[in-house]
């Protein structure tokens, strides 16, 4: 569109060569082109030539910022045209002299018939003088110019369209001064001065009548089709009506008729037409207001899903922009915090720490925005917030980026952790509580254990002294009283006898843990036939049959285990039953340790009581069925125990008996 | 029953033990054992090294071929006892046994890094404790030879 402007100029330049060429050659045609209209006077194309050339250069002082001079030399050019055309008209209305018109052609111009030969007609005058004016302002960018320029170009036009529909209608008055046919707008003029408008119509593409023509909107769309055909249709009617219908002779009336009713025709199509255009506009409008509903309702409907979400959230949300101010809060910050929501909207996120942490916050903030990444919550640092009313709590805080059109947000998440850490300050506290509770045991149990080692040791020497003497009593006096003087002294002397075995057994038992070696490697196969050996004596007697399988080499306490092997193949030589007693040691990999097993064929143990076999004291059977202390079985567990692992039996009465027990491997 | 040599004197003990009733019962498993032995008793760690030293009312006293020592007594106990009879060149050649009641298997080491010559837990039965004593007087009077008297 920018090019109009400038092609109308030139046109308007070369159209004035050509009818200086129909003047300098007397060639009419060239000066008038049609052969009984007026011609193009000299001036005229004068006139239009500057004209041409003021539109040309206002185009470039328009479209590119020109130097200043520019706008005067199109000021210039515009003034002198305008100034000749309102001499024309002074000359008309006051007959002034002298006469421009004969400056360039004088003698062809007198050839020239009419009253005024060579002088521009008044249509001229008066158009040229609006099209010059408008030209002249064209270059100023205010409102009011760009009005006047718009108004003075279409009134100019008009003009010139009107000798052009007279032109085409055969209607004189339209381009000649009545009584004077000679005197006119020449249709070559008439198509300058319509070049020359359309060219300051072009000269601002973007803005009034122009901006109209082009727009895609429905009003631009009608304009398009309107303009066109109101400004061609009458010409082609005046012209086929008043040419076509002088031949065929009709009466002019009734080619005023059909031209009247053929421009009715016309128009009631176009508003046929142009009531489609716009209605097709407003269904369209309308479609396109129903999507945007549409839309909006969905997003409104995003939005409270998305505020519920926040708003029931169990932690306080606070996003913030880039710059760490706040963004949106949720309804638990404002609980956790005791801010109003407004008070906290655009102020900074520190508002919420308190101040000692600031310093460090904002500096991390900072950091954060450079490596963003989600922070997931209970991470290391400790942290607090701060309330309205001063008052600080430890909270645990979730860090997320979040990316959207108006720039980077960060999510947020606050929890407080006041309870939790509370609750983690009393478990502390009864650990605490649980290990001195623990100590306080670990050492009465250990003064106990003591306790018991001296007081079974410390007895020893009284007992061996009642024992002692009882001996001597009934071997000095044995006979020398009566019966039941030596059954008592016998009975007092087996008393003591028992009394010592409790003691050696407590002893035994209270020394586990208080009489401890090193743990070494020790090898079960050696420890067994120790132990055969040393009981070699009761094997014969009982006709026992000792059998092992290749037992592994263990860590611990090698007096302790042999303690455990002789107490428990002990029990099996002793609980025997009819037959000669069988043993049978063998040792198993389970996991990471030995599971050892002692299986005999004696006489069983009840189910029930399976557990307490393995109590202090616990004897299942009376002195004189078999005698005992009750120990072993305790001293037994208690090594194994203090082995880490466990001892347990299986048996049946009448069936036997397996002990089985585990000890650690070999690291 | 040990074989006792009719014609020799018999052997000179001195039993260290401040308990009265394990003196009486000693000396009576002694004559229950059968053992011709003169056995002298003094009640503590002191009267002991002056028994030996023959200070006092034991200037005549005799120089013992064994020695029975307790180790819990008053005054001075039988671990004094024997640090100080081996740091005298006169008396540290007498073979010393411990006869005691106690069981401390660290106690039993540090004696007989002493240099005590046996250590012996009084068992609690008589019977068995005359027997210790058979014993203990087979060995130490009939299979082991003792350092001639220097008197």
């Amino acid at each position: 569109m920018a090019k109009v402007t400038t092609f109308c100029g030139w046109f308007v330049v070369i159209l004035c060569l050509i009818i200086w060429v129909g003047w300098q050659f007397n060639i009419p045609i060239l000066r008038t082109l049609l052969p009984t209209a007026p011609a193009t006077t000299p001036l005229t194309m004068l006139i239009l030539l500057t004209l041409g050339l003021a539109l040309i250069i206002s185009h470039k002082v328009v479209t590119a910022p020109a130097a200043a001079h520019w706008v005067w030399v199109c000021w210039g050019l515009a003034g002198a045209a305008i100034l000749a055309g309102v001499w024309t008209g002074l000359q008309y209305i006051f007959r002034l002299g002298p006469n421009l018109e004969f400056i360039l052609y004088p003698q062809l111009v007198s050839q020239q018939g009419g009253i005024f030969p060579g002088r521009p007609s008044p249509h001229t005058a008066v158009s040229t003088i609006l099209v010059g004016l408008s030209i002249a302002m064209s270059p100023l960018p205010a409102q009011l110019y760009q009005r006047l320029t718009m108004i003075l170009s279409l009134v100019g036009l008009s003009i010139a369209w009107l000798a052009l529909f007279g032109y085409a209608s055969l209607t004189n008055p339209f381009y000649a001064v009545p009584g004077n046919p000679s005197t006119g707008m020449s249709p070559l003029t008439a198509l300058g001065i319509v070049a020359l408008v359309i060219g300051v119509i072009g000269l601002r593409p973007n803005e009034g009548f122009m901006n109209l023509l082009t727009t895609p909107s429905s009003g631009g769309q009608v304009v398009r089709i309107l303009l066109p055909i109101a400004i061609v249709a009458p010409l082609i009617f005046g012209w086929i009506i008043f040419y076509g219908g002088a031949a065929e002779s009709l009466s002019p009336v009734v080619l005023f008729g059909l031209s009247w009713g053929g421009t009715s025709l016309i128009f009631m199509a176009l508003v046929i037409w142009q009531g489609f255009i716009l209605h097709h506009g407003a269904e369209e409008r309308e479609k396109a207001a129903e999507e945007s509903h549409r839309l909006f309702l969905q997003i409104q409907q995003a939005e409270e899903r998305f505020r519920t979400i926040l708003e029931a959230a169990p932690d306080a949300i606070v996003i913030v922009d880039e710059t760490g101010r706040i963004v949106l809060v949720n309804a638990q910050t404002e609980i956790l915090f005791g801010y109003k929501r407004a008070d906290l909207i655009g102020q900074f996120v520190e508002q919420l720490i308190p101040p000692r942490f600031q310093p460090q916050h904002i500096q991390y903030r900072q950091h954060y925005s450079t490596e963003p990444r989600v922070r997931p919550m209970g991470a290391t640092l400790e942290l607090f917030g701060l309330r309205q009313d001063g008052g600080e709590f430890p909270v645990e805080v979730s860090l997320s980026p979040l990316e959207t059109a108006e720039g980077r947000l960060t999510t947020t998440i606050i929890r407080d952790v006041s309870e939790k850490q509370q609750v983690a300050i009393q478990i502390k506290r009864y650990n605490a509580q649980l290990e001195q509770q623990t100590e306080a045991l670990e050492q009465s149990n250990l003064e106990l254990q003591q306790f018991a080692y001296i007081a079974a040791h410390d007895l020893q020497a009284p007992l061996r002294t009642i024992n002692g003497f009882m001996q001597l009593l009934q071997h000095h006096y044995q006979g020398q009283f009566d019966e039941q003087a030596d059954d008592w002294i016998r009975r007092a002397i087996n008393s003591t006898r028992q009394l010592e075995m409790v003691i050696h057994d407590i002893l035994a038992y209270s020394r586990v843990d208080a009489q401890t070696h090193p743990f070494e490697p020790v090898p079960l196969n050696e420890i067994f036939d120790e132990l055969t050996t040393m009981l070699a004596p009761t094997i014969q007697e009982t006709r026992a049959r000792i059998t092992r399988d290749n037992l592994p080499t263990v860590m611990g306490d090698r007096s302790q285990l042999t303690q455990v092997l002789q107490n428990l193949i002990g029990n099996g030589l002793k609980y025997h039953g009819n037959l000669p007693p069988q043993i049978h040691v063998s040792a198993k990999k389970e996991d990471k340790n030995w599971l050892i097993a002692v299986r005999d064929n004696g006489i069983g143990i009840e189910l029930e009581h399976h557990h307490r076999i393995f109590e202090v004291f616990r004897r299942l059977h009376s002195q004189q069925e078999y005698p005992g202390s009750g120990i072993g079985l305790a001293v037994c567990r208690r090594v194994v125990q203090r082995h880490g692992g466990k001892i347990w039996v299986e048996s049946e009465p009448g069936r036997g008996s397996t002990f089985y027990f585990t000890l650690s491997q070999l690291p | 029953m040990t074989e006792w040599p009719i014609n020799a004197k018999p052997a000179e003990i001195l039993l260290v033990e401040d308990n009265e009733d394990d003196v009486i019962l000693t000396q009576e498993g002694f004559k229950l054992a059968k053992l011709r032995v003169s056995l002298h008793h003094v009640p503590n760690g002191q009267e002991c090294l002056a028994f030996l030293r023959k200070q006092g009312r034991y200037a005549n006293a005799p120089t013992p071929d064994l020695i029975l020592l307790d180790l819990n007594m008053p005054v001075m106990d039988g671990r004094e006892v024997l640090e100080q009879i081996g740091a005298d060149d006169s008396l540290n050649h007498l073979p010393i046994v411990i006869l005691t009641s106690s069981i401390e298997e660290q106690g039993i080491l540090k004696m007989y890094k002493l240099r005590c010559s046996s250590y012996i837990v009084k068992p609690v039965d008589f019977t068995q404790f005359v027997r210790v004593i058979q014993e203990m007087g087979n060995y130490w009077f009939t299979i082991v030879v003792l350092p001639q008297k220097t008197n």
